[in-house]
């Protein structure tokens, strides 16, 4: 594994859970967000970025419209639907149950 | 449901989803290449670092499409359209081709349509499925046995056809169908025929 690598899967929830915090966020704010919450840590490759938002733009779990950036540029932004939000928290879950389980195997005994 | 839409609308604007996607990669380099001069980095490693950590474009660009489903149409689309430029260039071979597949096709189809109405089809009655044959027959006209349930005698069938109220009309046949020769439609030539002797109501339903 690369260092600070992201298990795959886990992708989504992070964009979910960045659109979930602020309203709307185009795509490099998204890598930044990620990258400052989680203190420098997890270093995306920032283009996985853009897939991953058009398959949540098929099922519906976010829309995307096009604005204006405080500089000024044309940029696309997206935000999250309530089927979205449904699925973060479905995702939130699966990642608590999974990574608590894992964390209590790997527990100094 | 909602999905097949958005699918749907995105095939019908497939040049501008490109064109926009193009956009939206453009600025994410373009922002990640300020910050990166921002922080102190030479124009020329800014837009390098920023290529480096966006990953491959091109890749990008392949699975952005591709998460729209629509891959398969757009390489079938691709594929016959190589096809008939292929065919269009050699034109006699696809002329040669096209002319024994007709000839194939409607040749088949015409024998099949003669023997299914000759052979498939020949009782032209209205219910068949009301129809019931009693007993085989073929016997020659002839039984030996008393009480034959397989050969009916024909006082028998003149008063099942007068006394029986279940069926609307009632004939007969089998009974001698002997392997003859004989002409047909006035022909000159005789030719082996299978004849059946059979009541007048026979052609009546």
């Amino acid at each position: 594994m690369r260092p600070n690598e992201i298990p795959s899967g886990t992708l989504e929830l992070l964009i979910l859970k960045t659109l979930g915090r602020h309203c709307e966020m185009h795509g490099y704010e998204v890598a930044e967000s990620i990258l400052h919450a989680s203190d420098d840590v997890l270093a995306v490759e920032e283009g996985s970025l853009y897939p991953a938002l058009q398959r949540m733009l098929v099922k519906g779990w976010v829309t995307a419209e096009w604005g204006t950036t405080a500089g000024n540029r044309r940029a696309r932004y997206y935000r999250l639907t309530a089927a979205g939000r449904e699925q973060l928290a479905v995702e939130l879950s699966h990642f608590d149950r999974i990574y608590g389980a894992i964390a209590r195997v790997v527990q100094p005994a | 449901m909602a999905e097949l839409l958005r699918r749907l609308r995105m095939l019908f604007n497939r040049s501008r989803f490109r064109a926009e996607l193009e956009e939206e990669m453009r600025l994410h380099l373009n922002l990640r290449e300020q910050q990166q001069i921002a922080s102190g980095a030479a124009p020329e490693a800014a837009r390098r670092n920023a290529r480096v950590r966006f990953g491959n474009a091109t890749v990008i660009r392949e699975s952005s499409h591709s998460a729209w489903g629509w891959g398969w149409l757009e390489s079938l689309a691709q594929d016959i359209t190589y096809g008939m430029r292929s065919m269009l260039r050699s034109r006699g071979l696809t002329a040669v081709a096209l002319l024994s597949l007709a000839l194939g096709i409607g040749a088949n189809t015409a024998i099949f349509s003669f023997l299914d109405a000759v052979l498939l089809r020949s009782l032209p009655v209205r219910n068949p499925s009301q129809l019931v044959v009693l007993g085989e027959g073929g016997q020659l006209g002839q039984t030996g046995r008393y009480g034959s349930t397989d050969l009916y005698s024909y006082p028998f069938y003149r008063q099942f056809q007068q006394k029986q109220q279940v069926f609307s009309e009632v004939a007969t046949l089998f009974s001698y169908n002997p392997d003859t020769h004989g002409t047909i439609d006035h022909r000159d030539q005789m030719q082996p025929i299978t004849a059946d002797l059979v009541s007048g109501t026979f052609s009546a339903h």
